[in-house]
């Protein structure tokens, strides 16, 4: 996988789970809410719808009451007169009686009250014939618009009425009612915005419509639920449409309310509910930015720092730790590690410094013109003698000798080739002061292939041939490396004239100084390796005066460069 | 991997969520008021018969038919097959509850029971009609008529009625009181009116002095009794034996006049004639609190109400006219049997 930057990876599952989560709450809440407000508008429609059929129910059973107590009063009335005064004192008591008229079996009218129409022979009239061929159900005409004034829809209820003494003398009653008190009972603005209501007959011919120019498009839907509810969406609108059975009639009423609302609500809660989600997520994201930024901060400013690293010093200020432990010692790790790069590039820079030094003192010296001028005399004198053996062994040792020096620009060289730089010089010494001294290398076996800082013994044995010239006898210089257990050990020994006790402490100090970048000779030789092998390190001085002074180097047997 | 686990673990716990579509037949009633002794003993009956076959469920619309609408609504919604028995609140619903059964996609009868439906909405001539709905209930005109026979039984000869102790004010007509169930009810009106009818035709003078509803209830009967000038009334039709007790009802709690004070309860006050043969009507006879009644054969009516259940989903004919049951179309009367103080010891 790719990797990520720390801020991401503390940004984006953090800012998922909380999307995630915050979306699984807008969607319980959306369902919870609009289940509710389905249900909850279900029910208050339903009431309201319950509550118109009620209103029928209750209207149409006063009616039938009316009709049954005619009925009853037709069974005890002794005379037309107190038929008609009851039917009249009927009338008073039901406001919404128009007219009641009572008719024989032959169609003939018996007695009557208000203001209406009274056919002569009632006998074809379709209230008459259906409450003849129904004899034990009340009958209602279709609601119809009336001419009377005042009125605008009435309907007829008539009655087959027994005469329990005598079944000859049966009658129909029959009354006008005036629709317009039960229809005006519903206010519009209970039903909404197109909501209507219309009654249905037994066979869905329409008997009444508050809007009957709507009727047709809601038919298919009553027709197909008969009673019950269901939600319809018409002509653009959506409608609860509650149809119920109206008790003691064969009609059937279907009230449609609109229920726009609901979905306006949903919508609303919808979007109020999808803001506030977006609202939430962007304030998570915003916090768990700056959540991470607070924890990455420091990180990302310590990973700066490493990939500036060369440009970091050893006393750099200390970086921020943005307030948490784990980056504080992230951070002094990480200054530690500074602070020993910078230490191990100082020792570096100091043995590069020396070395350089060193070569450049040794090219000094070797280019000393009393140096070469003596040879080239001594040369000379050789060759004028007729020792051109001598000569040429001069000449080639001073050669070597040169080579030797610049080896090639490396900074270690292998011991013996140290070994072969002394004697060259040694030689080329020996022959220019006439046999003055001997000398001596020796080397145990296996320590030829050692690395070794260059240049380390000519400075010594230098020193060695100026304390072993004496003009009374043959001075000895004996150059030694052998190996100790892990480590290496050469001495250098002349017998020659020595060093007073003051020279030889001075000599010691010189070695024992923090600052030995500035020596040449000794200190020069003794920081080298000190720098090149690091510690076990060590170059050991014994004079005694008269006797002659012996240089120690110890350092640690080591094949490959370190 | 882990995601396999997890449906392993949950499909368990999903299985009993499927399955368990029980192949037992539905068979739903509907009453329109449990209170009503008749229709609670009907039921009880069907019950019995039924129940062993099938799942069977009772639904009480306590006389809104709104709620027998919903409670109908809701049965259509989870039958597959099986029976609907409808007691209807208003009988003059029962057009809707065929028209709604005809939309339905639903397999079984639609039986009607004790509310007629009008000859309009169960016609025979529409095939659905004919081949699914029915009605049950009992024979009103048959029951009116056997009615007026026990009175007639009672009260003795028509000739010799102005001598008996029956004719209370000597003027040799017989005043009448009835308490009708129901306005609009078929059984009501048809009992009634064959009542009356059936006096008449056995040579009676006769005269209704009172006459009330009282929806069938014992303590609306009691009621309605108060309204009456009790002392007039010489004979007591009731629609059913519950208006029949609440009569009786009334009649242990008035205070007659001191001369009068054991009488209510001597055989010549007045008759008192019930329909339906409840336990509580049987028992009221045995009493002599009550002349007799007419047995409305809720036994017989659920035995009928069974068979058409089971020939319909066994695709057989229903049953024809037999014994006492009379077929018309797909109306089906039981005919009752009455019951007096000459009969009661050895039912």
């Amino acid at each position: 996988m790719k990797p990520v930057r720390l801020k991401w990876k503390l940004v984006v599952p953090s800012f998922v789970t909380t999307a995630l989560f915050v979306t699984a709450l807008c969607l319980t809440a959306y369902f919870l809410y609009s289940t509710n407000v389905r249900d909850e508008s279900n029910t208050q429609m339903e009431a309201t719808s319950n509550q118109v059929v009620q209103n029928y129910e209750n209207y149409f059973s006063s009616t039938i009451e009316v009709s049954a107590a005619i009925g009853e009063k037709y069974n005890r009335a002794s005379s037309t007169d107190e038929l008609s005064a009851y039917l009249s004192s009927a009338m008073s008591l039901k406001s919404e009686a128009l007219a009641i008229s009572l008719y024989d079996m032959k169609g003939q009218c018996i007695a009557k009250a208000g203001q209406g129409f009274y056919p002569e022979d009632a006998s074809r009239e379709e209230f008459f014939v259906k409450a003849k061929n129904n004899p034990l159900i009340n009958v209602f005409s279709s609601i119809k618009e009336d001419s009377r004034p005042g009125v605008d829809y009435s309907f007829t209820l008539s009655r087959y009425v027994q005469y329990d003494r005598n079944p000859k003398f049966d009658a129909i009653v029959c009354i006008d009612f005036d629709f317009n008190k039960i229809a005006n009972s519903i206010p519009d603005a209970t039903l909404g915005v197109d909501g209507r209501f219309s009654i249905y007959d037994s066979s869905m011919d329409l008997v009444y419509s508050s809007s009957p120019s709507l009727s047709e498009e809601e038919r298919p839907y009553v027709e197909e639920l008969v009673f019950g509810t269901k939600t319809v969406h018409l002509n653009g609108h959506d409608f609860y449409l509650y149809v119920s059975t109206i008790q003691h009639t064969t009609w059937s009423v279907a009230i449609l309310t609109n229920s726009d609302y609901v979905h306006e609500s949903i919508r609303s809660f919808s979007l109020y509910i999808v803001l506030s989600g977006l609202l939430v997520v962007a304030i998570a994201f915003a916090f768990f930015g700056v959540l991470s930024q607070k924890i990455s901060r420091p990180i990302t400013e310590l990973s700066d720092a490493m990939r500036s690293m060369k440009d970091l010093q050893k006393n750099a200020p200390a970086l921020p730790d943005g307030g948490i432990v784990e980056v504080g010692e992230l951070n002094g790790s990480f200054d530690a590690l500074i602070q020993r790069i910078a230490e191990l590039t100082d020792n570096l820079i100091q043995e590069k410094e020396m070395q350089r030094k060193s070569e450049l003192k040794a090219l000094q010296n070797q280019i000393n013109p009393h140096f070469l001028y003596n040879t080239l005399d001594s040369i000379l004198s050789l060759i004028e003698k007729g020792e051109n053996d001598l000569a040429e062994q001069m000449v080639v040792a001073l050669s070597r000798f040169f080579r030797l020096s610049i080896s090639k620009g490396r900074d270690a060289i292998y011991l013996k080739e140290e070994f072969e730089h002394a004697r060259n010089y040694l030689l080329v010494q020996k022959i220019r002061f006439q046999d003055a001294f001997e000398y001596t290398l020796t080397m145990q076996e296996g320590l030829e292939d050692l690395l070794v800082p260059k240049l380390i013994l000519q400075p010594i044995v230098e020193n060695s041939i100026n304390h072993a010239l004496t003009e009374d006898r043959v001075g000895h210089i004996d150059v030694d490396a052998k190996r100790q257990g892990d480590q290496v050990i050469i001495v250098i020994r002349d017998d020659g004239f020595g060093m007073t006790e003051e020279s030889l402490a001075s000599l010691r100090r010189g070695l024992e100084e923090e600052n030995q970048a500035k020596g040449v000779g000794l200190p020069n030789v003794f920081n080298r390796l000190k720098c090149y092998f690091g510690d076990g390190v060590s170059l050991h001085i014994d004079s005694i005066e008269e006797e002659g002074t012996t240089v120690t180097l110890t350092f640690p047997f080591r094949k490959e460069n370190p | 991997m882990k995601r396999r686990t997890l449906w392993l673990f949950l499909l368990p716990c999903l299985l009993p969520l499927s399955g368990c579509a029980s192949d037992v037949p539905y068979a739903h009633a509907f009453a329109y008021d449990l209170k009503d002794t008749f229709i609670t003993g009907l039921f009880g009956e069907l019950q019995r018969d039924l129940s062993a076959d099938f799942s069977y469920k009772l639904h009480d619309a306590e006389r809104s038919q709104a709620k027998q609408n919903k409670q109908i609504n809701a049965s259509f919604e989870k039958i597959g097959t099986g029976a609907l028995i409808v007691n209807t609140v208003d009988r003059l619903a029962s057009g809707a509850i065929i028209r709604k059964r005809k939309a339905t996609a639903m397999e079984g009868p639609l039986i009607f029971v004790n509310r007629e439906p009008l000859r309009d909405d169960l016609n025979v001539e529409d095939p659905f009609v004919r081949d699914n709905c029915f009605y049950v209930g009992a024979d009103s005109k048959a029951d009116g008529l056997l009615q007026s026979n026990i009175a007639h039984d009672v009260l003795g000869a028509p000739e010799a009625f102005p001598n008996s102790p029956y004719d209370k004010n000597k003027d040799g007509i017989v005043q009448i009181a009835i308490l009708k169930g129901e306005l609009g009810h078929q059984d009501a009106e048809l009992r009634t009116k064959f009542c009356v009818a059936g006096m008449k035709e056995k040579g009676y003078d006769i005269e209704i002095v009172e006459s009330s509803y009282a929806d069938w209830e014992r303590e609306k009967a009691k009621e309605a009794m108060k309204e009456f000038d009790v002392e007039s009334i010489e004979l007591l039709f009731t629609n059913n034996d519950d208006m029949a007790l609440g009569a009786i009802d009334y009649l242990h709690e008035i205070e007659l006049p001191a001369d009068k004070k054991a009488s209510p309860f001597d055989e010549a006050f007045f008759p008192i004639v019930g329909v339906d043969g409840t336990p509580a009507g049987k028992k009221a006879i045995r009493f002599g609190y009550l002349s007799g009644t007419v047995l409305n054969d809720a036994s017989s009516q659920a035995a009928l109400i069974t068979k058409i259940i089971r020939d319909h989903l066994k695709k057989e004919n229903p049953p024809e006219s037999h014994e006492n049951v009379t077929r018309d179309g797909n109306f089906y009367y039981v005919q009752g049997m009455p019951i007096d103080q000459n009969n009661i010891d050895s039912l």
